[in-house]
């Protein structure tokens, strides 16, 4: 059965407000699982601090610029998007193997998902990780498809007409 | 508090100060390639590396040694840091 994934905020700085998505009738959002998760996990410490300064760094100071980040798809070519141009895709925050997919909408606006441990040279040999990625490529897919239709909207950082944007899972 | 102000807090400012200048030189680099209007892979042919190791590089979480710094500047022909002088110099 399919449910509904709704849009928030999970940080807003100077430069980027960064979102999340929170399936509906769940008490927290993907990204906030994701950090209770890994805050848990002592073989990642430094590596999540890390993550999280980034986060506060470039919201605060820089923007979040595409070439900061990388297309999870680039190893199958999919070329990067010329500069200026508007694009969405799944990609990921890459800290060693600590993975947080998110979704680039510009650079005033990320949406922020979950992630994990990368324990092997592709997503697929990491099963804990799978469902996230793929969670994440779906998101990105039905947003991309939102655009297009006119029906995901957005100006600087905010998103318009949040509370009406339909997205399932 | 929620866990991701709870793992800031936790964070040292030698850490801080690490990711803060490792986004800022990527930054400078990803900036100075817009400028001359290059991209990623001009830079990894202009240095003879693979396009996904400049990836890792301006990331902003690689620590990027002195010497790829100056590999950088010279492919470039920018300068990407710069020492301040004593004047200039702000206490952190």
């Amino acid at each position: 059965m399919k449910q509904y994934v709704n849009l928030q905020v999970f940080r807003d700085f100077r430069k980027v407000r960064f979102y999340t998505f929170q399936l509906e009738n769940n008490d927290t959002s993907e990204t906030m699982k994701f950090f209770n998760r890994m805050k848990a996990d002592d073989s990642s410490v430094e590596d999540l601090n890390r993550l999280a300064r980034w986060i506060v760094e470039i919201g605060e100071n820089h923007g979040a610029l595409l070439e900061l980040f990388r297309f999870e798809e680039e190893a199958h070519a999919l070329p990067p998007p010329p500069i200026g141009q508007r694009k969405v895709g799944v990609i990921h925050i890459q800290n060693n193997d600590l993975r947080l997919y998110c979704v680039w909408i510009s650079e005033s606006i990320v949406i922020l998902a979950n992630g994990g441990i990368k324990k092997s040279d592709t997503v697929q040999g990491t099963p804990d990780l799978i469902p996230h990625f793929r969670f994440a490529k779906a998101m990105g897919r039905q947003i991309n498809q939102l655009i297009r239709e006119g029906n995901f909207r957005f100006y600087g950082k905010n998103i318009l007409d949040i509370e009406d944007i339909d997205i399932l899972i | 508090m929620d866990a991701f102000d709870e793992i800031l807090a936790r964070t040292p400012d030698s850490t801080k100060q690490e990711v803060a200048k490792n986004v800022a030189i990527a930054v400078r680099i990803i900036k100075t390639l817009r400028a001359q209007g290059k991209t990623r892979r001009d830079l990894a042919r202009l240095l003879g590396k693979s396009e996904s190791e400049i990836t890792r590089w301006l990331s902003g979480f690689h620590n990027l040694e002195l010497k790829t710094i100056y590999k950088i500047e010279k492919a470039l022909g920018v300068d990407i840091i710069k020492v301040c002088s004593e004047d200039e110099a702000i206490a952190i």
